[in-house]
């Protein structure tokens, strides 16, 4: 998984492109260092953007909810963006992630 | 990783032997490496004498000369490394005839090293230090891989003890006339699959098919803690979809951010003939009854995230001769050698393919269709598959 992060006026959009999975557990602990101090400068939102990345498996989605468990610790509102269709969303539709996240679908 | 400070105490503390017929030149080199800090160094002035002491003590190094009566360096050199016990100790060889040829045809018979004569002795030191470091490191490694494997070993064991063993299934064949038959191949040693069976009562069983997230040695302690819970679990309703919000509060007690479960719960009824199913984000099973084929939808909030979550529940006519197969994720998702993974439509074509030919064992159709393109050494995620026929 590669990312990259966009901050812009109130927010900081998360593009990851890819595969996240198990073996991005020490990226991920990078990038969530890199989004706190990317909002330092007083971002409220943030937008983690899924739709460039290929697959997700259930580590994946284990690294999402650590990052809305540190959203909600920094006191910041996630919505996660994702496409209509393709693995992404489907691991996104049979875990219901959309009750857990805001879900934005583009 | 092996500490730095551990590599340093027992550089000098590793035994050294020096060979040479020449007395001199061995109190030489002796009291050269124990000036430099090395505690154990012997000498012996014969390649025969080093053999036997070699054999005693296991020395960490050797430094050998080459020409001596009787056996000569090459000669130790060959019988040393000839012999499993033997064959890894470094060896470090000091010749006078210090061309080209000569150092080749010593480092071709096993030498770590050569160091011509006269001795430079801070470079003796130094490649001393370093053959030692290497060796130290080497053993303390393999110590560990050791050690580890042995202990994965009988971690699997534990693990594969969990499933339902054929005197589980046998008891259920015989209770409820019900078949059933999985198949559990972690991606290593440890995984993250379960599946389970609980008797209600005489008519009532309830089947579970658990994946946590991740795999390798983490997800596998978290499937100990479900069997335990499963173990103990009461739910008076015996509904699919309280179970599922019970083991889901339970779940949330223990599990850390970031790891969760997804669960599939089938209660099988054997008077009603039907079964009764609950899904926290499983990957959709199939039921199979004569005439249809249903790709059943269990998908939910995976358990362990959330507490106080509320589950959907669903029955299907479940009469003689149908047939519910269930599996993980890793089934669909796997990618075969075409790059491409199975994909749960996949899985349903296959099935129907294979139910169409009607032949006799629809799990090892499935399996050996499977594994044609997945190596099962080289799975990426535990494969868990189970099918339950009346």
């Amino acid at each position: 998984m590669e990312y990259q992060l966009n901050t812009s006026g109130t927010s900081v959009e998360i593009s990851l492109t890819g595969e996240l999975s198990f073996s991005d557990l020490k990226t991920f602990r990078e990038l969530l260092t890199d989004t706190i101090n990317a909002s330092s400068a007083g971002a409220k939102q943030w937008i983690l953007n899924l739709v460039n990345l290929k697959y997700i498996d259930s580590a994946g989605l284990g690294l999402v909810l650590r990052m809305k468990a540190t959203a909600e610790k920094e006191q910041k509102e996630l919505t996660i963006r994702a496409a209509e269709s393709g693995d992404v969303a489907q691991a996104l539709e049979i875990t219901k992630f959309h009750e857990l996240i805001n879900l934005e679908k583009n | 990783m092996v500490p730095t400070e551990e590599i340093e105490l027992l550089r000098y503390k590793s035994k050294i032997l020096v060979v040479d017929d020449n007395e001199l030149i061995c109190r030489f080199i002796s009291t050269l490496l124990s000036k430099a800090g090395f505690c154990d160094v012997k000498f012996v002035l014969s390649g025969k004498a080093a053999l036997e002491i070699i054999e005693d003590e296991k020395p960490a190094c050797v430094i050998s000369d080459i020409e001596m009566p009787e056996m000569n360096g090459f000669q130790l050199l060959e019988i040393l490394k000839s012999n499993i016990l033997t064959k890894d100790i470094p060896v470090l060889v000091i010749t006078a005839h210090d061309d080209r040829e000569n150092r080749n045809e010593v480092l071709g018979h096993g030498a770590s090293t050569v160091l011509s004569k006269p001795i430079d002795s801070p470079l003796l030191v130094n490649l001393v230090t370093s053959i030692l470091d290497r060796k130290n490191l080497l053993d303390l490694l393999s110590l560990y891989h050791e050690r580890l494997s042995l202990e994965l070993e009988l971690a699997t064991d534990m693990q594969v003890d969990l499933l339902p063993d054929k005197e589980q299934t046998n008891k259920i064949k015989e209770k409820y006339n019900v078949n059933i038959e999985g198949h559990f191949q972690p991606s290593s040693e440890l995984g993250g699959d379960l599946w389970y069976v609980k008797e209600l009562n005489a008519t009532q069983f309830m089947f579970f098919l658990a994946d946590f997230s991740g795999h390798g040695i983490s997800a596998s302690i978290n499937t100990f803690r479900l069997n335990t819970l499963l173990n103990k679990i009461n739910v008076p309703s015996k509904k699919p979809s309280d179970f599922l919000s019970v083991i889901n509060n339970e779940l949330c007690q223990i599990m850390p951010i970031g790891q969760f479960c997804t669960l599939l719960c089938i209660k099988v009824d054997v008077k009603e003939n039907t079964i009764t199913y609950s899904g926290a984000a499983a990957p959709p099973f199939i039921c199979i009854t004569e005439d249809t084929m249903t790709l059943c939808d269990v998908s939910g909030i995976p358990l362990g995230i959330q507490e106080n979550n509320t589950y959907n529940e669903h029955s299907l006519n479940f009469s003689k001769n149908s047939a519910l197969f269930a599996y993980s994720d890793a089934l669909y998702e796997t990618k075969f050698r075409n790059n491409h993974p199975l994909g749960i439509e996949g899985v349903y074509q296959l099935v129907e393919e294979i139910k169409e030919k009607k032949s006799a064992n629809l799990m090892q159709n499935i399996l050996d269709h499977f594994y044609l393109e997945v190596d099962r050494s080289r799975l990426t995620d535990d494969l868990t598959t189970v099918l339950i026929t009346r």
